[in-house]
């Protein structure tokens, strides 16, 4: 690892609903380094969302600073974040969001034709070993496939930072294994900082850290000294 | 090619019908639209050349018992380009078949030949002769 990728300082977010505030994050400090694996664990509306969308600059926190690197993200506007984002940033959801009507291939290439210095789509495809199916369309792969198609989308612009809210949350034990599996891969080859929300704890094992979220805060952070591998892995 | 526009190309063949009857309804209003254009055109050109043709005035103005000397001066104004006076009076008329009496314009025309503005369209039959105060151009 070779540094803080992230650094969160009483990092706070309020949504506000007619007169009611919602503190969805309290004043949260974190560090996350470069080339790690961190798992986002906690009940739902305890604030892991929250923090991976304003880390990935969907969302604008409301008080507290964040950093990428040397960059202020809470000091930047639309346009700054749309950038950032471009540039840094892998997005991967619990609903794989392909478009239909594209084959795996033109999904991945979508990226590949705005990026600067991205991948070849087929080279994508390949890293989550979906090189065979290129030519399909998302109706014709499993859910397991199609989310690792959504994954070779988002790394095929050579991101620093995979961001996976529930990216097994759809799948079957066995498919939810395969996509962890090619999550790690991504970090192993291409050093991308990946970091997963998901409500299933067998996962926290293949991680370096956990976060473990209560309420709007971090309520603990656990060191894994040996990180399993995703094979070992059930629920 | 770019993605999207494979996927529009795809879309668009895969939603053939219904992008089919969106062109004709477009192309339905499109023509409704040139139509009444058009129409309007046509009209309003029609309307332009009929009031060349027959002088219709730009300006009215109603006086009372004036005399006909200061048609002479409105002539010399800037961007006048004609003057015409007449005589314009409201009368009842007694006509057969009406039970209540009705009212009727009665204006004048000059002793002979038609006046410089507001010109007479004759459908039927002629302008009255000139001197023969029987005579009169119904409306």
């Amino acid at each position: 690892m070779t540094g803080t990728i992230f650094t969160a300082k009483a990092l706070t977010k309020v949504y506000t609903s007619g007169e009611i505030d919602v503190l969805a994050l309290r004043e949260v400090d974190l560090e996350i380094w470069a080339g790690e694996v961190v798992v986002l664990l906690g009940p739902s509306g305890s604030g892991k969302s929250t923090l991976l969308n304003i880390m990935g600059g969907i969302d604008h926190a409301t008080r507290g600073s964040l950093f990428f690197k040397d960059l202020d993200l809470t000091a930047l506007g639309d346009r700054g974040l749309t950038a950032y984002r471009r540039k840094h940033v892998g997005f991967v959801f619990q609903f794989y969001n392909l478009i239909p009507s594209l084959t795996a291939y033109e999904n991945v290439a979508l990226v590949t034709e705005i990026a600067d210095n991205p991948m070849r789509p087929d080279e994508a495809l390949a890293h989550v070993g979906l090189e065979s199916r290129m030519h399909h369309f998302p109706a014709q792969l499993s859910g397991g496939e199609q989310q690792r198609v959504a994954i070779a989308r988002a790394i095929a612009k050579r991101p620093e930072v995979l961001l996976c809210d529930e990216p097994t949350g759809a799948l079957d034990s066995k498919t939810g294994i395969q996509v962890i599996e090619a999550l790690l891969a991504i970090n192993v080859q291409l050093g991308a900082t990946v970091l997963i929300i998901t409500h299933n704890a067998s996962i926290q094992d293949v991680a370096d850290r956990v976060l473990f979220f209560a309420d709007g805060r971090i309520s603990k952070i656990r060191r894994n000294e040996t990180r399993r591998a995703a094979a070992e892995l059930s629920w | 090619m770019r993605s999207l526009d494979i996927k529009l190309f795809r879309d668009l063949r895969r939603l053939w019908a219904q992008v089919l009857a969106i062109t004709l309804v477009i192309a339905g209003g499109v023509a409704s639209l040139v139509l009444t254009i058009g129409s309007y055109r046509s009209l309003d050109e029609t309307r332009i050349a009929y009031y060349e043709r027959y002088q219709f005035a730009d300006v009215f103005a109603t006086v009372r018992r004036a005399p006909t000397t200061p048609a002479g001066r409105i002539a010399e104004i800037p961007g006048v380009a004609a003057v015409d006076t007449r005589i314009a009076k409201l009368a009842l008329l007694d006509i057969p078949g009406f039970r209540q009496p009705a009212t009727g314009q009665f204006i004048s025309l000059p002793e002979s030949g038609q006046p410089v503005l507001n010109r007479l369209h004759i459908r039927v039959g002629r302008l009255p002769e000139p001197g023969n105060l029987g005579e009169v151009v119904v409306n």
